[in-house]
């Protein structure tokens, strides 16, 4: 159920006033692709905005992050400084439920009970999520639900002049506490599409069962002959999170993003390589992402987003090999 | 929930030379601030990401024990990049560390139980912080027989040389050093490492394993403990990967849905028997 409908116009007008105290970051057209920037509190997606090139993690997981600072001074104790952690807050709209759904698949890797990773979580707290439901698919997704609220704080469901906006999390409640949208009292619109296209979940618990028998097959081998373990897929999904840290000269400990489709991922400096080669590494992507993560907090690490299905460069289709795993015998 | 990210400022106190080569180093590292003492608390068997500011980091397991107060110690064999600069680190160098991280020697499961402890080469480190916890006074009436076969290529490799001295001549602790070939001198065994187990241990029902060493002494070792009459869930081993925030976020060291960093270090035979043979 939807609990509100208001212009866009008075949409947009509330949005203005929130960016008094919210940076709003939205969809940007840049080229032919979306990308998230700063909203310059005037231009909404054309109709044609499917999704953005890269997912929102960058804005909580940046590909590139500075986690500590040191000086030395020689024959003096080093300084350690702790960078201050992001305090701003945000407003991130138009983001697809796929890709709002995904930061609470990264919740579970960077806040659990044992360790919490205090930048992204400071962002995390700091950012209310506006997803905007889509009305048809694009041509790699493979979600099972397009309203899906999960990881949503407000949901918007696009009416040509109007937007349906359901309050999905305390913190978008309290968002909207006061009575923005004036025009409308709650309403109860049933959730429904205007035709449901999306009906193309293929990890499903099928999958997870083939998964714990497929280990040895030579299956992998043979997906792995089209693989050029270039890492786009991983760079661009929005729940793959695997980091490098590194030193630099400069006193800096850096956090980038890294990919287990490179071999350096696991070399250890013996030599020794416990996934040598492309087809370990492949299958260690496909077993992370639909048993091992599975196994630790029961769901799949996959969102259905299609982003490497339409970048892979030689159209290696992550729902193809699924459906390859699902018929071996 | 403090930031795991930030370490603990360690000034190295003193640098043993361990091997003739001069490749395998033992660092003692202190604690900069006082407080960060009572703060560190571990256990035998896990780790630290020591580090070089402005190099990197590395994990190595904890080769003292949580008795010996103030101080912590690693063996460094010279290996890589980072390995390389640690050893060309002088006493009174600041390091930095992380930790403690992962698991320990399943402590609780041994107690009241004879302890059979088999090590090869520099892997002897987080085994050697366990025999120290255990033959400290106060807690050495909770464990049984300690048995110990350390193994090594040549006698020069031995870690820890003057303290194995000292464990030969201890009546509650039954050593047994041996060396791959024969060397003039040596006067203790002589064999690999699962052949001398074969020959010396002769376990409890209840006994524990231990098994810490090169993969290939671990391969061949582990069939002459389950010949002995050692069950899976009573051999218990210590693994190493590459590692980066050994926290169980960055991804690279998972054997299955596991995480070496976070689930491990050391896992029993019967857990890594439910793994991906992927390490």
């Amino acid at each position: 159920m939807f609990d509100y409908q208001v212009s866009k116009r008075e949409f947009q007008n509330w949005l203005i006033k929130m960016q008094e105290e919210y940076e709003v970051w939205a969809p940007v057209k840049v080229g032919k692709n979306y990308t998230w920037g700063s909203w310059d509190g005037g231009s909404f997606p054309d109709e044609d905005y499917q999704n953005t090139l890269k997912p929102p993690k960058d804005l909580f997981f940046p590909q590139y992050e500075v986690l500590l600072k040191y000086k030395k001074v020689k024959g003096k104790r080093p300084l350690i400084i702790e960078p201050d952690l992001p305090q701003e807050k945000r407003i991130i709209w138009e983001v697809r439920p796929c890709d709002a759904r995904s930061l609470t698949i990264l919740d579970r890797v960077f806040i659990n009970k044992d360790y919490e990773d205090p930048y992204y979580s400071h962002r995390r707290k700091n950012t209310v999520v506006i997803s905007l439901v889509c009305q048809k698919p694009g041509l790699g997704c493979f979600c099972k639900d397009p309203l899906t609220t999960e990881g949503s704080d407000l949901m918007l469901l696009d009416c040509g002049d109007t937007y349906l906006v359901k309050l999905v999390s305390v913190k978008g409640k309290g968002l909207i506490k006061n009575p923005v949208f004036t025009a409308d009292k709650p309403i109860n619109i049933p959730m429904e599409l205007p035709a449901n296209p999306f009906n193309l979940e293929i990890a499903d618990k099928d999958l997870a069962e083939k998964l714990e028998v497929i280990y040895r097959s030579p299956l992998w081998r043979e997906l792995q002959e089209k693989c050029v373990n270039c890492g786009v897929c991983t760079f661009l999904c929005p729940t793959c999170h695997c980091f490098d840290l590194t030193d630099d000269q400069k006193g800096k400990k850096v956090r980038s993003w890294d990919s287990c489709m490179f071999a350096s991922f696991t070399k250890q400096a013996s030599g020794h390589n416990p996934r040598p080669t492309g087809a370990e590494r492949l299958r260690q992507r496909v077993m992370h992402k639909f048993r091992y993560f599975f196994e630790n907090h029961g769901i799949f690490a996959c969102v259905g987003c299609g982003r490497c299905v339409e970048k892979c460069p030689v159209n290696l289709d992550i729902r193809e090999v699924l459906q390859r795993i699902k018929e071996v015998q | 929930m403090p930031n795991p990210y930030l370490p603990y400022e360690m000034r190295i106190e003193k640098i043993t030379e361990e091997n003739p080569e001069n490749d395998l180093k033992t660092f003692i590292l202190s604690f900069l601030n006082e407080q960060d003492i009572e703060r560190f608390k571990y256990l035998p068997g896990q780790f630290g990401e020591v580090g070089i500011m402005g190099v990197g980091e590395a994990p190595f397991g904890i080769a003292s024990a949580p008795c010996e107060r103030g101080i912590l110690k690693f063996s460094v064999k010279r290996m890589g990049f980072f390995t390389k600069c640690l050893h060309q680190a002088e006493a009174g160098d600041i390091v930095s560390l992380r930790g403690p991280l992962g698991n320990s020697w399943p402590l609780e499961k041994l107690k009241g139980k004879d302890v059979v402890i088999i090590g090869g080469g520099f892997a002897f480190t987080t085994l050697r912080s366990l025999v120290r916890y255990i033959i400290e006074p106060e807690n050495r009436s909770d464990f049984g027989q300690i048995d110990i076969v350390y193994g090594n290529r040549e006698p020069g490799q031995i870690l820890y040389k003057e303290e194995f001295k000292e464990w030969l001549t201890r009546e509650d602790i039954n050593l047994y050093l041996s060396i791959d070939r024969e060397v003039p001198g040596w006067d203790k065994y002589v064999g690999f490492v699962p052949e001398i187990t074969e020959k010396v241990i002769n376990p409890s029902v209840t006994a524990i394993a231990l098994v810490c060493g090169p993969p290939v002494m671990i391969k061949y070792t582990l069939p002459v403990l389950q010949n002995l009459g050692f069950t899976p869930d009573r051999i218990y081993t210590s693994l190493e990967m590459k590692m980066k925030c050994g926290i169980g976020m960055c991804g690279r060291c998972n054997i299955g849905s596991k995480y070496v960093c976070k689930d491990g270090p050391v896992f029993s035979m019967a857990e890594l028997e439910q793994l991906p043979p992927e390490y």
